[in-house]
């Protein structure tokens, strides 16, 4: 089960400091499908997607130890965002031998509103924050917990039939599904909050 | 504190409850009083999280099945070992049981253990109470229960299985649910599995082969009789029961339900394919005949002792069932009688038609083989030896069809009609790919594709009619209704129309006369119209009749045209938006191409026509400007472009005529003089204004297509001869189309069996023309026949025009795209131009051209090579952007090169727009390319070790190719491709440019392109050797280029590996290899770096682990035996094993079932150690050592022989 990280220090400082494995790794399983999902809905096909994805997060790489506690430039996002953005659109471009046999047009992602497009990115990284957690807090249910969560919750069935067929308490589907909101909820709030934000990385 | 159940529990209270800061007795009595009040639920819920984070709980996870390969954890299930993960959820789920010799329980069911587990499911030994009897618990893994999808198929998988009934097919007593986890109950059979027999015994003899394999068809068919279809026939799911060893089949369906909990988690492919259809590699349809192709790999092991496609890889096995025949199995063992053969290669077909009819049929000749070898003196061979069956393919859908529309006759006692009634109906047919179905009155009977080499169909009795289907109207069918009598044959032929001059009639005549008249003479509108009179103006005119330029244009950068489309369609949109600035532009900026400046000026002069546009001032500015770059960068073309531009038809007398016929027409009636100008201006590029053409669909309206279509499609043609058209354009979407200027959406140009056609998803073309036709028909208002009318009739009818322009609602295209996807090959691309830089040495630039003729009945084209292309060893290859059209291949044959591709390789969705993506024109452009053939590792980075290279298989290539600048921005694109076979099976660029911020590392992620359309997402790292020396170079250049800001050691890269010729001299071999491995080696300790943290776990999980290598005296293979016991489970395997002992480290491979150990070993004295990669899609470790950076699935095994004597005892 992947830890979250104790220390109040910034998941971004800690990627500055170089060779800390698994900050890089946490980053890359929330930042990753972000970027990549993002770039997918710019209109790039797989493979460019996944290399303006690989870009970006080299850039990250390469920007990393650039961070410090001090710094104020805007939040990290933001910046990931236009990096992101920037370099979808110049995959765009570079290909557009591509593109324009495959319908995409480089307006496509020039031509949105930056606004919009920040919020879907944005929402492409939230969502992700969200699988991130599902999957680290998972295996600290019984699985009939989790199961009891995630019919109600996320197929959408009814709480009445779930615990029926899964033979429980309509107590316990609530008990159940609400413990696992209520921690999915921590662990969202406090990688978002806390972790993320180059700001609040001041110690 | 103390609170009555009855009473609401306090808001801290319930955080408490959340929280679990309750003691039991509080935890229960708030369970209990949430379960019965609904106002403390809601309460909870809004405690747990505010309404705005449980919507966005559920939008994030509900599409959680998008993951990425780091996240898959799942694929560990493969490697053999059993994981935390799985052996914690099997204990999760089993309930409490009261018998302390039993593991838990499930339902009613007493567990008794574990049998066995794959990917996917987990098998139970269980005891029915009840029954008095073992039954065998196969449940889905809980982990993979979670998706709804999941379970639903399975529970339904279950359910249809359980309806077979046979004494081939294990039963299933129940399907049933436990914890939300559905399993199956099924007969426990105590015998061992046909894998297991193989796997000890190697090739069965022929007696064993008949009746295992004729009792695994007769088992197969008992479920396709149910409609079921098996799709994992494989040795593993053939158990032999009893004293015996009868054959029983077992898993029926299941395959289907576990890929789609797995496939769609993990992308990663279930189990071992090696017996996996082609049609199942490749991702298609399923039905009954993949089973029958299963059953020839089954036979085929049976007779040899292993599986007929082989390769280190999943991925290798699949694309060897696509592509490659396996050996002979007479080569590997000749005591194999030539009609087994027969019979298996006949299963092996790779198109299932020309498989046999029916598990059935083969049942039944295998049993009479096996009465044959029983007794060779009472029963003679078989007579129907199965090769001739070959031409005799009937599909299995009418064998089903006909079982279920002849079942009421068999219970009224008539067995043998069914048979007996039939007659052969045969279709010939001139042309490749025509759909045809088969009508018995209103009720269709067969639907089928008949290709030249026609089809034959063996259907009852019965009068029926045979149509093509869909709307093709090229066709003439002779003899198109039959009467079939008994034991009858008959003969239907369909011929495909030459394509001909379109004969205007009816509707079209009218039109056409009424348009000419109008254009000839705007002052008779109103009266009646010239019914003699021929459209002169525009029909008249030779075509090719260029304005200006008749000579062609000096090419002066070939290299360029790769932006041409991009131009089109962004001066196309600045026009549109009047936006001359933009225009201006496009042209100063981005034209330097004169393909482009034709276009242009035909676009222009389109635009410059349109007299109520008030831009003329702009346009002439635009002109001038535009004719001074053209002067500047072509002077050969400006001359003529200038006697467009400027003074159009003074030189040119028609033109002229034109011109003054246009001013002296209706404003209204000028479009169609615009677009005869436009043509002609364009002459040469006529595709390209006719794109443009069909954009201004205002424009066009059907008139031109009315006139004379044919002339324009022969342009087009033309052109394409001259190698500059392409087959299937797309005219593209564009998102800023505003209502007034144009409405086309997307236009492709197809060339189908011989025919351009266009599909046109304008939302629909006909609204457009009714709009145009109702505009027209407002200002000729009065007039008797009015164009709405003409128009109607025009469109309505079914004509050569209508089926070129076809003015279909999206829906109908969708549904006509859906048939084409369906049928994959019935289109074909026409023409694409491929050019290819030869890469010789002294000029690596040059570019040569290949023309690609796409016969348009089949999708195979050939190319020709330019003769100035000189063929040098390594110097021309083909690569294309396969990317989008993963199944065009090529070969080269005899100089000529083959090149064979379906068009269409996804469904393209256009209610979608990205997807349109998938469904663009597969083009070439000019490369300099170069060929690695990548033999050796070499390890880059600990982490990034995956390879695509094969020793086994060395069709796998990895390319670099680097393409060549355009003019200097961009320093050059660097493509890796890897070929399999001559096959490139996968391109992708990897790098642009030279500049800092572009330089890519070599660790790029890239996508490896399965053949079920999965994409793996994966590391790559650069296996490579240095060819001849020439080849070095260049590998240097690359590296310089490429790689500069990579973190590997260089000195390793440059370093020149050593010639594969001095590794050869001091080969080991195999057996010599395997001497010191021989024996028992119990496993003393693992190591590995899961998630970084060390994890050095004695045996944590194992009481034994033992492998034993031993010579299989059958087939002189290795096989290494697996006994291991943890505290769930014991498992006993007996796998195949090879070694590469010539590599550093040396490599060993375990090919079990369920499991693929790629690994490599040092064997020293009593120890020995194996480290391999958990996933199999990841490449093999390249070292031993675990190092904190490792993968975190690399895992060091650490053995010490076992003393002989003691076996089974555990340390």
């Amino acid at each position: 089960m992947p830890q979250l990280p104790e220390t109040r220090k910034s998941l971004l400082l800690q990627l500055a400091e170089a060779d800390e494995p698994s900050a890089w790794t946490q980053f890359l399983s929330i930042y990753e499908p972000a970027i990549f999902h993002f770039a997918i809905s710019r209109g790039l096909q797989e493979a460019d997607a996944r290399d303006v994805t690989q870009q970006v997060l080299l850039a990250v790489h390469k920007k990393a130890p650039q961070w410090n506690s001090d710094q104020d430039q805007g939040s990290f996002r933001g910046w990931l965002f236009t990096v992101t953005r920037n370099l979808a659109a110049k995959s765009l471009r570079t290909n557009r031998r591509l593109a324009i046999v495959n319908g995409a047009t480089l307006d496509d992602v020039v031509d949105t509103a930056p606004n919009e497009e920040c919020s879907a990115f944005f929402l492409e990284y939230r969502k992700q924050v969200f699988r991130w957690a599902a999957n680290s807090i998972k295996d600290q249910y019984l699985l009939r917990t989790w199961n009891a969560f995630w019919r109600t919750s996320v197929d959408g069935e009814s709480a009445e039939q779930v615990a029926r067929e899964l033979g429980i308490s309509l107590g316990a589907v609530y008990a159940g599904k609400c413990r696992i909101m209520s921690r999915l909820r921590d662990v969202v709030e406090q990688l978002t909050r806390e972790e993320f934000e180059i700001e609040e990385s001041n110690e | 504190m103390s609170q009555k159940v009855s009473d609401c529990p306090n808001r801290d209270t319930l955080l408490d409850f959340i929280s679990l800061h309750l003691d039991d007795r509080q935890v229960n009595q708030t369970e209990a009083h949430v379960s019965d009040c609904p106002d403390c639920r809601r309460k909870l819920e809004s405690l747990a999280a505010t309404d705005e984070v449980w919507a966005e709980a559920k939008d994030s996870l509900s599409s959680m099945e998008i993951q990425f390969a780091s996240e898959t954890t799942f694929a560990s299930h493969f490697n053999g070992g059993p994981s935390n993960a799985f052996t914690e959820s099997i204990h999760n789920i089993l309930g409490p049981t009261d018998d302390p010799n039993m593991m838990g329980r499930i339902g009613h069911y007493e567990v008794v253990g574990i049998v066995g587990h794959g990917g996917m499911g987990v098998v139970f030994k269980s005891w029915d109470a009840p029954l008095n009897r073992f039954v065998a618990i196969k449940m889905l893994l809980p982990h993979l229960a979670v998706s709804g999808a999941a379970r639903q198929r399975f529970a339904r998988e279950g359910q249809a299985a359980a309806a077979v009934i046979d004494d081939h097919v294990t039963p299933i007593y129940s399907v049933a649910d436990w914890q939300g986890v559905p399993y199956l109950v099924t007969q426990y059979c105590g015998g061992e599995t046909l894998q297991n027999r193989i796997a000890d015994r190697g090739a069965l003899n022929i007696k064993e082969v008949l009746r295992i394999g004729m009792q695994t068809a007769k088992g197969l068919a008992a479920a396709h009789a149910q409609g079921l279809v098996h799709r994992d026939v494989k040795p593993s799911n053939i158990l032999l029961d009893g004293p015996v060893e009868r054959a029983m089949l077992t898993d029926f369906g299941l395959a289907r339900a576990a890929d789609d909990a797995s496939i769609t988690r993990t992308g990663v492919i279930s189990g071992t394919p090696q017996y996996m259809s082609p049609e199942q590699a490749r991702g298609g349809n399923v039905d009954a005949r993949s089973d029958l192709f299963s059953l020839g790999s089954l036979l085929y092991a049976m007779c040899t002792g292993h599986p007929p496609f082989r390769a280190e890889t999943s991925y290798g096995v699949i694309h060897r069932i696509a592509n490659d025949s396996p050996r002979p199995v007479r080569e590997l063992n000749p005591e194999v009688p030539a009609w087994l053969c027969d019979v298996i290669e006949k299963l092996h077909a790779k198109d299932p038609a020309e498989r046999f009819e029916s598990a059935e049929e083969v049942a039944t000749l295998l049993e009479s083989y096996l009465a044959h070898v029983q007794d060779p003196t009472r029963n003679e061979l078989p007579a129907t030896k199965p090769k001739s069956v070959n031409s005799d393919g009937i599909g299995w859908k009418i064998w089903l069809s006909l079982a279920a529309a002849f079942f009421a006759v068999l219970f009224a006692g008539a067995f043998l009609l069914n048979e007996l009634n039939k007659g052969k109906l045969t279709i010939q047919c001139s042309a490749d790919d025509v759909p045809v179905r088969i009508m018995q009155g209103d009720t269709e009977v067969e639907k089928l594709t008949v290709s030249k080499e026609g089809a034959t169909v063996r259907i009852a009795a019965g009068k029926y009619r045979v149509e093509v289907d869909g709307n093709i109207d090229k066709f003439s069918i002779e003899n198109e209704s039959v009467t079939l009598s008994r034991g009858s044959a008959e003969v239907v032929k369909i011929q495909m129309d030459r394509p001909s001059n379109p004969q205007p009639s009816g509707g079209v005549e009218k039109a056409l006369r009424h348009f000419d008249s109008l254009a000839r003479n705007p002052d008779s509108i109103g009266s009646t119209s010239h019914p003699n009179d021929q459209p002169k103006m525009m029909m008249d005119t030779p075509r090719g009749a260029s304005v200006g330029h008749k000579e062609e244009p000096p090419i002066t950068n070939q290299q360029d045209k790769d932006s041409t489309e991009m131009v089109f369609r962004r001066c196309q949109n600045k026009l549109f938006r009047k936006d001359w600035d933009g225009v201006l532009q496009c042209l100063t900026e981005d034209c330097r191409d004169e393909m482009i400046f034709e276009y242009l000026f035909g676009l222009q002069l389109l635009t410059s026509f349109a007299d109520d546009d008030p831009v003329s001032q702009q346009q002439s500015l635009l002109t001038k400007q535009f004719l001074r770059d053209l002067e500047k960068e072509f002077p050969g073309i400006s001359n003529a472009s200038s006697g467009l531009g400027n003074n159009y038809g003074k030189q040119d007398p028609e033109l002229k005529e034109i011109v003054e016929r246009f001013n002296s027409v209706d404003p209204q009636n000028r479009r169609r003089a615009r677009i005869e100008l436009a043509r002609r201006s364009c002459g040469k590029y006529a595709d390209r204004i006719f794109v443009s053409l069909l954009a201004f669909i205002e424009s066009i309206g059907a008139e031109d297509w009315t006139s004379n279509p044919d002339a324009i499609l022969e342009d087009i043609e033309i052109e394409s001869d001259r190698g500059s058209a392409m087959s299937k354009y797309h005219a593209g979407v564009d998102a800023e189309t505003t209502d007034d200027v144009f409405a086309h959406q997307r236009i492709s140009f197809l060339k189908e069996n011989g025919t351009w056609k266009i599909d046109s998803l304008v939302d629909s073309a006909w609204e457009q023309m009714r709009d145009i036709a109702k505009n027209v028909e407002s200002i000729n208002a009065g007039q008797e026949e009015t164009w709405l009318d003409a128009m109607t009739e025009f469109l309505g009818e079914a004509s050569p025009v209508t089926s070129r322009l076809s003015p279909k609602t999206p829906e109908e295209v969708q549904s006509e795209i859906d048939r084409i996807v369906a049928e994959h090959k019935s289109i074909s691309n026409a023409m694409v131009l491929f050019q290819v830089t030869s890469n010789e040495d002294d000029n690596p630039s040059i570019t040569k051209k290949y023309k690609v003729n796409l016969d348009g009945d089949k999708s195979r084209c050939e190319i020709e090579k330019s003769p100035d292309l000189t063929s040098k060893k390594k110097s021309q290859s083909l690569h294309e952007t396969n990317i989008r059209n993963p199944d065009m291949r090529y070969r080269e044959d005899g100089g000529k090169i083959q090149l064979e591709s379906p068009v269409f390789v996804s469904k393209p969705d256009f209610t979608n727009i990205p997807d349109i993506r998938r469904f663009g024109l597969v083009s070439w452009w000019p490369a300099d390319v170069n060929e690695f053939a990548f033999d050796e590792h070499l390890t880059l980075k600990d982490k990034t070790d995956v390879s695509v290279s094969h020793k086994q298989d060395n069709g796998h290539k990895l390319t670099i190719v680097k393409f060549q600048s355009n003019g200097g921005s961009e320093q050059g694109e660097y493509w890796l491709s890897a070929a399999c076979d001559n096959r490139p099976v996968y391109m992708k660029r990897v790098g642009v440019g030279t500049t800092p911020e572009s330089t890519l590392t070599i660790e790029q992620h890239i996508s490896w392109r399965n053949f079920d359309g999965t994409w793996f997402p994966h590391k790559i790292a650069f296996d490579y050797t240095y060819g001849d020396s020439q080849y070095k170079q260049f590998a240097l250049h690359v590296q310089a280029a490429m790689f500069d800001s990579v973190h590997f050691p260089k000195e390793t890269f440059i370093q020149p590996a050593p010639s594969p010729k001095v590794n050869e001299a001091k080969t080991v071999s195999e057996s010599e290899a395997f001497e010191p491995l021989l024996g028992t080696w119990s496993l003393v300790e693992r190591q590995a770096y899961p998630g970084g943290t060390d994890s050095k776990d004695v045996l944590k999980h194992f009481r034994q682990y033992d492998f034993t290598f031993s010579k299989n005296t059958t087939n002189g293979g290795y096989t290494a035996k697996l006994v291991y016991e943890s505290s769930t489970r014991r498992n006993e395997s007996s796998n195949r094993v090879t070694l590469n002992p010539n590599s550093t480290p040396r490599e060993i491979n375990v090919f079990g079932e369920g499991f693929l150990i790629q690994g490599v070993y040092e064997c020293e004295g009593d120890t020995l150690r194996i480290a391999y990669n958990g996933k199999p899609e990841i490449a093999r470790a390249k070292s031993l050592e675990v190092k904190p950076d490792s993968d975190p699935t690399h895992t060091l095994w650490i053995f010490e022989r076992k003393k002989s004597g003691n076996p089974d005892t555990v340390d």
